[in-house]
């Protein structure tokens, strides 16, 4: 992967609107992990969980600093998002992550796997950053208490699942896998589904356009009569 | 009969549950879920108000949506068929969208609900609007006017109502302005163009305006123009809303406005450019309101009567309103605490129950607080179990704690029974602090919130002080009491009042009755004594990006999250102590 | 309490209730004030292809392949 990470590192609008990017999803993280530490009920827990979002919270905070520092010296930004954002494991954060839905140690499964997988991106961001140290020293910053993430929730797996860690760890380790495979489902289906749809635009809606075209003459600016004094006692949908 | 109201899947998700006439409940999908405007269809929110009447589903007498979706369809439908060639971009995403899931409303409540389809119903967007605002509002009978961003066709309507407890009730809407001419739309395109969310930081924009010159009034009256029957129509080149996803300002708007602001860079004030987009959010904002409260003046004239009811989300705009107030004619304006869509679910509900089934009318209690209340037990065994100090106080000690606190700068999460119906914190989950300190709303805004340092910050007064403080034009009271309005703060107290007083010398105050919220009151009331100004600054209890907080947990996550000084739930005080807390933090980071 | 259905239950139930949507809003352009009627084949086409596009929600692991129906 290392010439692909240098390739997308290199490009400075790339590596501004990545750590831009990268301060939302921690943003993301540490509201899913306060909202983890108010329904948790082990207070052990609740005092993790709450260390970990300040964490995230002070990394949204250094990836935001040090991405308008690099968009500032740009003189054309380009889009926040494009294509392909977000598709490797460590750059999804907790991915949508439904607390309340979760047993405890199927969270802590889920954030110790997130967490080393932020950890390898990250190390492997920083492998290729020498040309902008400043960059790779916030990057290692961050990857470095992602280690620390990764240690305490592995441990308090073992606390609150005690001889189950591991099982824990794989049926997490399916679900992401599932989850990537759902994901990509989801983009191919909705890829599809807007071709056929784009397709539909232009094979079948030109007639109904040039009526519609002259239903709208006859619609000046202004008031009109109410549509709900027509049907309002029905209840129906129309 | 049991009627549970919804409104879902465009932003703001709510439900409402009805039982003989009156509300029982009604809440946010997002004080629930705790996603920020959650427009998901609302399971939490229908259960949770399902459970406080005890109620199964299949109890339910009838469901309501406060929409039509086949309708609203036909809208979206025939605004792409006009735009083609140039909606071919927006076209596959908006049928994705409608087509997915949003045109079957009556399968999708079938199905999570388990409810025969036939008990589901329907009404219109602007008449759950008119409903929630007209049928819960202390009035017989008054003029009607509903302005949002669209509902299925209408943006903008104009009726009148008749009630009487114990009789019949009637709703007419005389006469509506269409998509994609809007009020609503025209000053979200503004919000976007500042590099605000839209529907989120219109708010915003009402707060940079007093910042601003209106100097590019005449470009806004050109493109937001008057027609020859007294509506309005917008200038379509300057807007892509009607043609596409993600655009709500066309080409020719920057061509006209200059480059949008760039949402990753804080405004600076100071700057010529941030004084620009200041003028441009003042000149929105005062030709908003020359039309708005033009159509009610003739609303008035038509009519002849003295109340007003307004709903929509335009009926957010507290300076509006107030104009509203001053000039239309009308001696009252009642604005509910949900104006938005979330109060449609309400409006919705009221609506079938008093003209879908044709039921007398009885008198909604008037006050916002319809949602979950505080389990004071919780914060005591969280403080606990954390190793922060509490206390468990009678009414008389917990006034007088609080009171010191705030009299000695400092800050204050107080959380009390039901939550507010709405998007604001009318005294049960507010964050309140010293109102005369000038270095509070910079300290709030930056350290506390985490928000832009223009906003400003809200006042709460008890009713019968308000025009001490406070400019208030007749009926101004009643406009306050769920935060409506924005009125001048009396020259000689500004000085004294200026952690509220915003730049223009206003306040977007709240006018506390003491039976609305009588410990609030009481708090004011003590505040006075030992200050001289029974005011506090009356901010919503949350963090920037978050909702406002529900239960206990989520107050105390928050105080701690904000490094506040005290909270209070209920019977129960919690306070900070910052040594140990970030010794404790340190012990497990 | 509400009882939770599966995903692919709940899509089978909405799409169950989809001729009626359809029929309410054909009736209503027939009867619509603005002159409607000229819509209705577009919409009845496009309301079937959002079936499909609900069946597809309803078993997302196989959405793609739920499109081959085209």
């Amino acid at each position: 992967m290392y010439p692909v990470h240098w390739l997308v590192w290199i490009d400075p609008h790339r590596r501004a609107r990545k750590l831009l990017q990268f301060a939302e999803v921690e943003a993301d993280g540490a509201r899913d992990l306060f909202r983890a530490a108010e329904v948790v009920q082990d207070p052990i827990l609740r005092r993790r969980f709450f260390a970990h979002a300040r964490d995230e919270v002070r990394h949204a905070s250094l990836f935001r600093t040090r991405g308008l520092a690099l968009r500032r010296r740009l003189d054309r930004p380009g889009p926040d998002h494009v294509l392909g954002d977000g598709l490797l494991p460590g750059e999804r954060g907790f991915d949508r992550l439904n607390v309340e839905a979760e047993s405890m140690s199927a969270l802590l499964a889920f954030i110790h796997l997130s967490e080393r997988a932020a950890s390898h991106s990250f190390a492997a961001y920083g492998a290729v950053l020498g040309h902008d140290p400043e960059t790779r020293a916030v990057i290692q910053q961050i990857a470095r208490d992602e280690e620390g993430h990764m240690r305490y929730s592995r441990v308090e797996l073992s606390r609150v699942a005690p001889g189950q860690a591991n099982r824990a760890l794989w049926a997490s380790r399916l679900r992401r896998l599932w989850r990537a495979y759902v994901r990509t489902a989801l983009v191919m289906a909705d890829m599809i589904a807007r071709l056929i749809l784009t397709l539909l635009y232009f094979l079948l809606l030109p007639p109904f356009a040039l009526l519609a075209r002259r239903a709208a003459r006859k619609e000046p600016p202004g008031w009109h009569i109410c549509n709900a004094c027509r049907n309002d006692r029905t209840g129906g949908q129309y | 009969m049991k009627i549970l109201g919804i409104s879902s899947f465009y932003h703001d998700a709510a439900a409402a549950l009805l039982i003989d006439g009156l509300p029982v409940a009604a809440v946010q999908e997002e004080r629930l879920s705790r996603r920020k405007n959650d427009a998901g269809f609302p399971v939490r929110a229908i259960e949770w108000c399902l459970g406080q009447a005890a109620l199964e589903p299949q109890e339910l007498d009838a469901v309501i949506f406060y929409e039509r979706p086949a309708l609203k369809f036909d809208r979206v439908l025939m605004t792409l068929l006009r735009g083609f060639p140039h909606s071919w971009r927006a076209f596959p995403k908006a049928m994705n969208n409608m087509l997915g899931e949003k045109l079957w409303v009556r399968g999708v409540i079938a199905a999570q609900l388990a409810v025969s389809a036939r008990r589901v119903h329907f009404t219109d967007h602007h008449l759950s609007h008119a409903a929630a605002a007209f049928l819960t509002a202390p009035t017989e009978s008054a003029a009607i006017l509903t302005a949002d961003g669209v509902g299925e066709w209408a943006t903008l309507t104009l009726g009148r109502g008749r009630k009487k407890a114990g009789g019949a009730t009637t709703i007419d809407l005389m006469r509506e302005v269409r998509f994609p001419h809007s009020l609503g739309l025209f000053y979200s395109a503004f919000t976007a163009y500042l590099g605000f969310k839209v529907n989120e930081g219109e708010y915003k924009v009402m707060g940079l305006a007093a910042y601003g010159k209106p100097r590019w009034a005449r470009e806004m009256r050109r493109i937001l123009q008057r027609t020859d029957d007294g509506a309005f129509a917008l200038d379509l080149a300057y807007f892509d809303y009607h043609r596409a996803v993600d655009a709500a300002y066309s080409k020719a708007f920057i061509d006209l406005f200059g480059p949008p602001r760039d949402h990753f860079e804080p405004i600076d004030l100071s700057t010529a450019l941030g004084q620009h987009y200041a003028d441009i959010a003042a000149s929105a904002q005062l030709v908003l309101e020359e039309v708005i409260v033009d159509i009610a003046t003739s609303l008035h004239r038509e009519t002849g009567l003295a109340d007003l009811c307004f709903g929509g989300g335009v009926a957010l705009n507290g300076v509006a309103n107030a104009r509203i107030l001053r000039e239309a004619g009308f001696d009252r304006l009642f604005v509910p605490s949900a104006p938005g869509d979330a109060g449609c679910a309400l409006g919705a509900a009221l609506w079938a129950d008093r003209i879908l089934f044709d039921r007398p009318h009885r008198d909604c209690p008037d006050h916002p607080f319809w949602g979950p209340a505080v389990v004071s037990d919780d914060l005591a065994r969280l403080a606990a179990e954390d190793g922060f100090p509490f206390a468990r106080l009678s009414a008389a000690e917990r006034i007088d704690q609080v009171v010191e606190a705030i009299a000695s700068g400092e800050i204050v999460g107080w959380m009390e029974g039901a939550t507010e119906f709405g998007p604001r914190a009318l005294g049960h989950r507010s964050i309140l602090a010293d109102p005369g300190n000038a270095a509070m709303r910079a300290w709030l805004n930056r350290d506390i919130k985490f928000r832009e340092s223009f906003r400003p910050f809200a006042p709460v007064v008890p009713a019968d002080q308000a025009e001490t403080y406070f400019e208030l034009p007749p009926g101004g009271a009643r406009l306050g009491r769920f935060m409506s309005g924005v009125f001048p703060v009396r020259p000689q107290w500004r000085g004294k009042l200026a952690a509220v007083t915003h730049v223009d010398g206003t306040a977007r105050v709240q006018v506390l009755d003491r039976g609305m919220a009588p410990g609030l009151h009481a708090l004011l009331i003590a505040y006075g004594q030992r200050r001289g100004m029974p005011i506090l600054l009356n901010t919503s209890f949350n963090l920037a990006g978050d909702p406002i907080v529900t239960s206990v947990a989520e107050g105390y996550s928050t105080f701690r999250r904000a490094g506040m000084d005290m909270l209070v739930a209920d019977d129960v005080m919690v306070r900070r102590q910052r040594a140990r807390q970030e010794h404790v933090l340190e012990e497990v980071a | 309490m509400i009882g939770r259905k599966g995903r692919l239950r709940r899509q089978l139930i909405i799409v169950g209730s989809a001729p009626g949507t359809i029929v309410d809003l054909v009736r209503g352009m027939w009867r619509s004030p603005g002159g409607r009627r000229w819509m209705i084949p577009l919409v009845i086409f496009l309301c079937s292809v959002g079936v499909i596009l609900t069946l597809a929600a309803g078993v997302e692991a196989l959405a793609p392949f739920i499109y081959s129906i085209f």
